[in-house]
């Protein structure tokens, strides 16, 4: 029978294994989709996410690779919403400083992004920026790019002098040159991939639309990109397929920029075509915390009553 | 007969046994346990440490295939780990029947039933949670009222860890109390890992905690984020709790797996792999396998013969 069963297993693992099927679920958390009747657009202010329950993910500091730092942003508060098949998802967080111009070279901006496997599988890739053989999809938003007018270099630097360009084309901008998409016309939300640390490089193409907003010290920042994927690089969504994501801030005027940021792990992503009241969230929390506490009052009991009488083997039997 | 498949060694505790209908039942149900312990071990290993630790080579991405080898052998540990642990869940429910474990059976099995159901879309991930906590305090309690009060320490703690684990703070005060928790279970399992232990445990305990303390010293970051993904430990107390905790475990199970008493060994590396916290239905399918192999044993070795056995006797209360 053993033998039988171990085969068995062997079996229907190498078969899971091949559809990349997982068995498990995670519990680490989940971020509900909900779909909403009218699409709630890029405002972040927008009354369709009143409707969507909130997910609050907790960050810590990029403590993995050089350059380690972050740390300074506890948590963010997300929501998710579909429509129409686009994804959209609100990210907020508090940041007592508006970090939106990066004129000089000791500025740095306020960010936000999001990060997905690039297929969903049987286990997450690497949640630091992926890993050889599991690529993620990063979507990164910057106060900066969404700033609208660019810092004048002599506000800046008014003690500053500045030998004169030869206006020349393109000749003396490389980057442009290049096509960087930094250097040409920067979107406010840059959808990026990457297989690991060093690895992450623009995505083929921008598909990703985004925009912040600032209430009472908090950002407030939307992204949405529709269901299809663009490419073998980015993953697809749909309803009833759940995936991960993972989010990253960037407080600019603690300095984070790059490496330096507040992160969180992996979390699940569920797009539903439910409706939830949006008092779901806090009733789910007041029972899990009951029950927390009732779990702790209960092995608190059981350190401390006298134990059961030791008997014949099989006493035990009812 | 010892339905572990294992004899002990002469100088060994006896183990009070019997035979009857449930005896088929728990040697399946514990032949199931160990074998997904030991696919757990090779997925701990080689998914979520060896490939977590690989994504810090420079230029792993240039050597993809041999990472691949690696990351494709770690999934078919964990995927075996996975269709064993359903497989040993399932067993475990009927042999807890048998041996009159009504409502830690229930427990095993509404565990089992809730998580195909999460799969299934049927149950969200919150009462997959919930149920999973009851089960984890339920099982804990029932084992913990089988042994004396000084032995119940490491089973309450670390149900304590679990619990806190899962709350909503994975970096502030509750979670620093589950941490403490955690090590706390660790810590007392001394009497076990201890008294009566040879040389060659003692030995391999201390190199393990000479080695968890030189490599938490020695780098204070990644250690700590394997922690975190493997075991849900954040790494916030000092390197020398976890050198300790980690080094009376690895004498704990060698100490208990020496003596014969294999059944505990295997139910303590059941939890340490399913560490602390929520992380998925399998890691928690692990932390009830193992509670539930403790909830088997007893019977069959004596209320009191967990973790305070006398060598070469019998079981002390």
């Amino acid at each position: 029978v053993r033998r039988a069963v171990l085969i068995g297993a062997a079996v229907i693992s190498v078969v899971l294994l091949t559809f990349n099927a997982n068995p498990a679920v995670s519990q680490t958390g989940t971020l509900l989709g909900l779909a909403v009747d009218d699409a709630p657009g890029l405002d972040p202010a927008s009354g369709a996410w009143a409707s969507a329950p909130e997910t609050r993910v907790q960050l810590t500091a990029q403590n993995v690779t050089y350059p380690f730092g972050g740390g300074t942003v506890p948590a963010v508060a997300v929501r998710a919403l579909h429509h129409d098949d686009v994804l959209y998802l609100r990210v907020e967080w508090t940041d007592d400083t508006v970090d939106d111009a990066t004129g000089r070279s000791e500025d740095f901006a306020d960010a936000v992004a999001v990060q997905f496997p690039a297929s969903p599988g049987s286990t997450v890739p690497a949640v630091c920026m992926g890993q050889a053989d599991g690529g993620v999809n990063i979507w990164q938003w910057r106060a900066d790019r969404e700033a609208a007018a660019p810092q004048d270099i002599e506000d800046l630097h008014p003690d500053g002098y500045v030998d004169d360009y030869q206006e020349t084309g393109d000749l003396f901008f490389p980057a442009r040159e290049a096509d960087n998409v930094v250097a040409t016309s920067p979107p406010a939300v840059q959808d990026m991939v990457a297989i690991g640390f060093g690895t992450i490089g623009p995505a083929a193409s921008q598909t990703i639309e985004g925009r912040g907003d600032r209430q009472r010290g908090r950002w407030r920042v939307v992204v949405a990109r529709p269901f299809p994927s663009p490419d073998a690089d980015r993953p697809a969504f749909d309803v009833g397929q759940p995936t991960d994501i993972a989010f990253a801030v960037w407080d600019g005027s603690r300095g984070d920029r790059d490496g330096q940021k507040s992160v969180s792990q992996f979390v699940r992503l569920e797009l539903s075509n439910e409706k939830a009241p949006a008092s779901r969230g806090v009733l789910l929390g007041i029972g899990l915390g009951a029950m927390g506490v009732l779990a702790l009052l209960a092995l608190g009991v059981a350190m401390f009553v006298q134990p059961r009488a030791p008997g014949p083997a099989g006493e035990d039997k009812a | 007969m010892n339905v572990i498949g294992r004899t002990a060694p002469a100088d060994a505790p006896a183990l009070p046994v019997r035979a009857d209908a449930g005896d088929a039942d728990a040697g399946l149900a514990l032949w199931l346990a160990r074998a997904a312990m030991l696919a757990a071990l090779a997925e701990l290993v080689l998914l979520r440490t060896a490939t977590r630790t690989a994504i810090h080579v420079p230029g792993i991405d240039r050597i993809a295939i041999g990472f691949r080898v690696v990351a494709e052998a770690g999934r078919l540990g964990y995927y075996l780990a996975v269709v064993l642990l359903a497989a040993g869940l399932a067993a475990m429910v009927v042999a807890l029947h048998h041996r009159g474990h009504g409502p830690a059976a229930a427990g095993v099995g509404l565990v089992l039933g809730t998580a195909i159901a999460s799969r299934a879309g049927l149950a969200g991930t919150e009462f997959v949670d919930a149920v999973v906590v009851i089960a984890v305090v339920g099982l804990a309690v029932g084992v913990a009222r089988r042994l004396p009060r000084r032995a119940r320490l490491p089973v309450i703690l670390y149900a304590v860890a679990f619990v806190l684990g899962g709350g909503p703070e994975r970096f502030g005060a509750v979670a620093m109390a589950g941490e403490v928790a955690a090590v706390g279970a660790m810590v007392c399992l001394a009497p076990v890992a201890l008294r009566g232990a040879d040389r060659l445990t003692r030995l391999v305990a201390a190199a393990v905690a000479v080695t968890t303390m030189v490599v938490l010293l020695a780098s204070p970051t990644t250690p700590r984020i394997l922690l975190l993904w493997n075991a849900g430990l954040t790494g916030a107390l000092p390197a020398a709790a976890y050198a300790v905790g980690f080094g009376f475990v690895v004498a704990a199970v060698l100490r208990l797996w020496r003596a014969g008493r294999v059944w505990p060994a295997i139910a303590l590396c059941l939890l340490v792999e399913a560490g602390i916290g929520f992380h998925s239905t399998y890691q928690s399918g692990l932390a009830i396998l193992g509670l539930a192999v403790l909830t088997l044993y007893p019977v069959d070795a004596g209320p009191s013969a967990l973790l305070t056995e006398r060598r070469g006797g019998a079981s002390s209360g």
